[in-house]
């Protein structure tokens, strides 16, 4: 049995903080999260799923930021979130404290 | 099960499939056949207006070491901003990212038996000429919500224009028995290997 089948999950909207330098096209930004293990992952996201100051993004060519996730699922001080976007990586989905994650950007 | 042009008009409508700008006419236009972008199975989608254009270099990415490759691949390209009146001229064995110019959304609606996934593929006139869209990443997975980014390369003898809004891809558009499955925090908590033990 799948532990999903346990317990009813409610896809929820949050934000998490992540570090943002400039994508390959203009609609997207190319990001990198930190995971539970301190690994670092990276995608390209859109703009409208990631928030951060577009000025210093173009001044400096990166900028702190909070990426758009959905919350899978909790689990004490644990959750598992989906990312907007895959993983260059591999995968959704992270794990991170819940105390990382805010109800807005 | 591949949709034929009928079903994907259904999707369109039923918001089970996103295609913006949606590609039009449906229906031929008498003497402008040519033009209607659905096939039997199919619809075609059209290039953007931007390329990214890899850099080159010493360097070699290393996709074992995790954290940095989409600054790394940005860094290491120059975007392209094309005009009609302006094509980017594709040499032979020069390879750039491209963007459709249409969105594709294939939401995943819960309560529904099904879900929707795609390829890209590309089309016969533009291979025959050696112009290769994608390789080794067609799929759209389901709950994808992005414009395309098309991996091209001139495998032919002889330059090929980019034109922004040309026709550059088919989306051939499947249906996912069931609903999957979120992941849950139990499958990755711990995990040590690659089988998830």
């Amino acid at each position: 049995m799948f532990p999903n089948e346990r317990m009813e999950a409610h896809p929820m909207e949050a934000w998490i903080d992540c570090d943002v330098f400039p994508g390959q096209f203009s609609g997207e930004v190319a990001v990198t999260v930190r995971e539970l293990s301190g690994k670092l992952l990276s995608l390209f996201a859109s703009k409208a799923d990631v928030d951060f100051p577009v000025d210093e993004l173009k001044s400096r060519g990166q900028a702190k930021g909070h990426i758009r996730v959905e919350i899978v699922e909790e689990q004490g001080q644990l959750a598992m979130v989906r990312l907007p976007r895959k993983m260059l990586e591999n995968g959704q989905h992270i794990t991170v404290k819940i105390s990382e994650i805010r109800q807005e950007a | 099960m591949i949709l034929s042009n009928v079903e994907i008009f259904s999707a369109l409508d039923e918001g089970r499939l996103i295609i913006d700008p949606e590609p039009s006419p449906r229906i031929p236009d008498l003497g402008k056949e040519a033009e209607c972008p659905y096939d039997t199975h199919s619809v075609d989608l059209r290039l953007g207006n931007e390329l990214s254009i890899p850099s080159g270099g010493t360097f070699a990415y290393d996709h074992t070491q995790p954290g940095q490759l989409s600054k790394l691949l940005s860094q290491n390209s120059q975007p392209r901003r094309l005009q009609e009146d302006q094509p980017f001229r594709l040499n032979p064995n020069v390879f750039v990212l491209g963007i459709t110019l249409e969105t594709v959304g294939l939401p995943i609606i819960q309560g529904r038996d099904t879900c929707l996934a795609a390829r890209i593929e590309g089309k016969s006139s533009r291979a025959r000429c050696g112009l290769l869209v994608h390789f080794t990443a067609p799929t759209v997975h389901p709950g994808f919500h992005s414009p395309l980014v098309l991996e091209m390369i001139n495998l032919g003898p002889v330059p090929i224009l980019l034109t922004p809004g040309m026709y550059i891809a088919q989306l051939i558009v499947e249906e996912v028995k069931g609903i999957p499955r979120q992941l849950s925090l139990n499958q990755f908590h711990g995990q040590k290997h690659p089988d998830g033990t």
